[in-house]
């Protein structure tokens, strides 16, 4: 226990800046031990504060007026009144009337630009008296604005822009405009883009087309600039920017992901309030809507700096580094934080979509989504993150269709084919809203399943079969489960607690078809189940239940292989046909986002 | 004057008179936190300025010195983040605690500034040196002893009697003030 009297030296000596870090220790532990000691502390820094002021008002408080006198009031009438307002803001006096604020104020409004110049005299007299005097004060003014002051310049630059351009001949003029334009160096190439449209048609869309220096807007869909150092910049509308050389870009607006290898290093994005400098990387960078910066460090490391004035950059946090992500605020506060999987898989999306559809389910920001489209040493990459690759086991292969691959689970000799994610999928534990998204392509009306959540391996009884929390399945067969059901139906079925039996079941009323692409979408939604066929509601029942466990994901089979053994069949359960375009959500997708989905790709079937 | 003119200079007044009230809990709010007597000012110009620019966003309901010391929270971090070099700083946690403190003593500030001026002008001449040359000249403990040829400690301490004294003189003419009154 402090004694009150040791404390109250210890906040004096804090004052006067004599502490020892253990005594600052102590005095912060203090503070924050109760409110009444952070009280107590406001209460002495009052006090302290209100010496100084009263000293500065002995000292220089009637120096201002009493000299103001001198050099006469006529002349400085409506300084003066300004300088009593300003000596309120800077809390020199506290001696006006309501009233005569109000009316200060008033002449400050209406009159605000020859106010401002007798403000500046004001202080030009007063810095000129107070230099006589050999004062000391410093920062008793009142400081015009430096934006006033740059917009000032600014106008003044235009001004004299346009008065010297009024001076050429028109056709002249235009000329001189072609030729700066097309001086402007080449900065990068468009190397990739999906439904590009700029708004300012000038702009090249095809791939490969050079960029130059300048001012771009994007309206619609993605692009990915290469600049000519190597890094490589996808920006997603809308969003505007401007390339400024090989290295260094300006994002005024919207969202952009470098990726910068190594001999970029030192790639630089400046925003309005940020410059985000590369150590070879890849990052997120978006502008809020308050001007404030958004960055988000997906691999390596970026250093962070806060824009003061005159383009002059501070570093603010010597370096983020991967799973990170740091907040500039319009104000200059920042904020870093550690990522979640979910923010690093949703936030941002990191590569140019292959498609509409792809786009589309990028959008609805799913926390994995499976294209297929290549396997990467036998395991497909999760699109939206690194998170939560695919693995096979097994005969699963990507199909022939060199212009949409699938993956196809064969039925040959090895028959126990499936796919996986290795580990479990944290976001999915307590919610009562996911999602599972699909397209697929049955060669066989059998009892399968197409994917289930089940309870990590490592919970299992060493010679029981893992419990599941949800299956999607398709029926078919003589299996009991099929014969409860309608002829080849789809089958849903949520389990809270995770269990072997029971939970809530739905048979749809519409069957699959074989040996045709099949949208389907199962959805659990706060106090409901409910299966989509190609957008279209096929069935769904009342579930108000969570997801009580981190589960497992499987594709194709129920349950793995286990301690060395292929279950038996009535849990193996193989799946038959192709399977494409997988995505899982933490949320309930919305119907206008599975019409939107389905259409998109319809759109697109002749890829199919 | 125009009716968007009027409006702009009602809410002007409106602010001054806020500010005005709040600026003596702000200050003290910023010079605990920033120990340079000149970093302090900056930081209370850029306050009043932010506060007055933004204060179409300050909800009237709310506390108006609340919401501009959580203004000058945010000016201080962003300020010690730059000042490296500073040796003791108040974590996000204390700042945010002693806004919060500060805020709640709001209704304890009062017209004192007569009463200090009274009862700096009765301190022995040399304890007045002292806080003016402390206050005033901005000179550290260490550096007013050298001037006076004795210890930091035994500066520290006459500064600590000092402000006691004074604290003890002005209570005594507030009480005095209230009887008149």
């Amino acid at each position: 226990m402090i004694d009150m009297g040791d404390m109250e030296d210890i906040i004096l000596g804090y004052f006067d800046d004599t502490l020892s870090d253990q005594q600052f220790e102590l005095l912060v532990k203090w503070i924050v031990e109760s409110d009444a000691n952070a009280r107590h502390f406001a209460r002495l820094s009052l006090f302290e504060r209100q010496v100084i002021e009263s000293l500065r008002r002995r000292e220089v408080g009637q120096v201002s007026l009493g000299d103001i006198d001198e050099i006469g009031l006529d002349e400085l009438s409506d300084s003066a009144h300004a300088s009593h307002v300003i000596s309120i803001l800077a809390g020199e006096e506290s001696t006006l009337e309501d009233e005569e604020i109000v009316d200060i104020t008033e002449a400050l409004i209406c009159q605000k630009n020859n106010v401002r110049i007798e403000l500046n005299k004001t202080r030009e007299k007063l810095d000129h008296i107070n230099k006589k005097k050999n004062t000391k004060s410093r920062h008793k003014h009142f400081v015009i604005p430096r934006s006033f002051f740059y917009g000032g310049l600014v106008a003044a630059i235009l001004m004299l822009t346009f008065m010297l351009q009024s001076q050429l001949p028109d056709n002249n003029l235009e000329q001189k405009s072609i030729a700066l334009v097309h001086k402007k160096p080449v900065v990068g190439t468009l190397t990739n883009g999906m439904n590009l449209e700029w708004s300012d048609n000038g702009h090249p869309v095809e791939l490969g087309s050079e960029l130059r220096q300048g001012n771009f807007s994007l309206k619609k869909g993605f692009v990915q600039v290469t600049l000519k150092q190597g890094a490589s910049v996808l920006f997603e509308a809308p969003c505007s920017f401007e390339l400024i050389d090989k290295n260094t870009v300006h994002l005024n607006r919207g969202r952009a992901v470098a990726t910068v290898p190594q001999a970029a290093v030192g790639f630089t994005i400046h925003t309005a309030t940020s410059e985000i400098v590369d150590y070879g990387t890849e990052f997120g960078v978006e502008v809020l809507g308050d001007n404030g910066t958004e960055v988000l460090v997906f691999k390596g490391l970026i250093e962070l700096r806060e824009r003061v004035e005159n383009d002059q950059y501070i570093p603010i946090v010597k370096k983020i580094s991967t799973g990170w992500a740091g907040r500039v605020d319009s104000d200059g506060v920042l904020d870093v934080s550690l990522l979640s999987p979910k923010q690093i898989s949703s936030t941002f999306i990191r590569k140019v979509p292959e498609s509409e559809y792809a786009a589309a389910v990028m959008r609805s920001k799913p926390l994995a989504y499976w294209q297929f489209s290549e396997s990467v040493r036998g395991e497909y990459p999760n699109t939206m993150s690194e998170l939560y690759p695919c693995k096979t086991i097994g005969d699963i292969h990507l199909n022939n269709n060199s212009v949409n691959h699938a993956v196809v689970f064969p039925k040959s000799a090895l028959t126990d084919s499936y796919m996986y994610v290795d580990g479990v999928i944290n976001e999915l534990r307590g919610t009562r809203e996911y999602a599972i998204e699909a397209w697929i392509n049955p060669t066989e009306f059998n009892h399968s399943t197409l994917f289930a959540f089940l309870e990590p391996t490592q919970t299992w009884d060493k010679d029981k079969v893992g419990n599941m929390v949800m299956m999607l399945e398709i029926l078919g067969g003589n299996s009991e489960v099929s014969k409860r059901h309608n002829r080849n139906a789809f089958r849903f079925v949520h389990r809270n607690l995770p269990s072997s039996e029971g939970g809530t079941e739905i048979g749809t009323s519409k069957p699959y078809d074989l040996n045709r692409w099949q949208h389907l979408v199962a959805v659990k939604r706060e106090n409901e189940m409910v299966v989509y066929l190609n957008g279209q509601r096929i069935g769904g029942k009342v579930d108000n239940t969570e997801v009580s466990i981190a589960p497992m994901l499987h594709i194709g089979r129920l349950h793995p292989d286990f301690n060395g053994k292929v279950p038996v069949k009535d849990v193996r359960r193989n799946f038959f046909g192709e399977i494409d375009e997988v995505a899982i959500y933490d949320r309930a997708l919305t119907l206008d986002e599975i019409r939107e989905h389905y259409h998109q790709f319809r759109n697109q079937l002749d890829l199919h | 004057m125009a009716d968007n003119q009027i409006d702009c200079s009602l809410q002007m007044s409106k602010f001054v008179a806020l500010w005005a009230r709040a600026q003596p809990s702000v200050a003290a709010y910023v010079s605990a936190a920033i120990r340079d007597f000149h970093d302090t000012e900056d930081i209370l110009q850029e306050v009043a300025q932010s506060a007055a620019k933004n204060f179409n966003k300050y909800q009237h309901d709310r506390s108006f010195l609340a919401w501009v010391i959580g203004i000058a929270r945010h000016r201080i971090l962003k300020h010690l983040r730059k000042k490296t070099d500073t040796k003791h700083v108040f974590t996000d946690d204390t700042l945010t605690k002693l806004a919060t403190a500060q805020a709640q003593i709001e209704s304890e500030v009062d017209d004192r500034g007569q009463a200090l001026h009274d009862c700096i002008t009765k301190l022995p001449s040399r304890g007045r040196k002292i806080i003016e040359m402390r206050y005033l000249r901005e000179m550290k403990p260490g550096k007013i002893a050298e001037q006076f040829g004795v210890s930091c400690n035994a500066i520290s301490i006459h500064l600590h009697r000092v402000r006691k004294a004074l604290a003890q003189c002005v209570t005594q003419q507030m009480k005095l003030k209230g009887k008149q009154l």
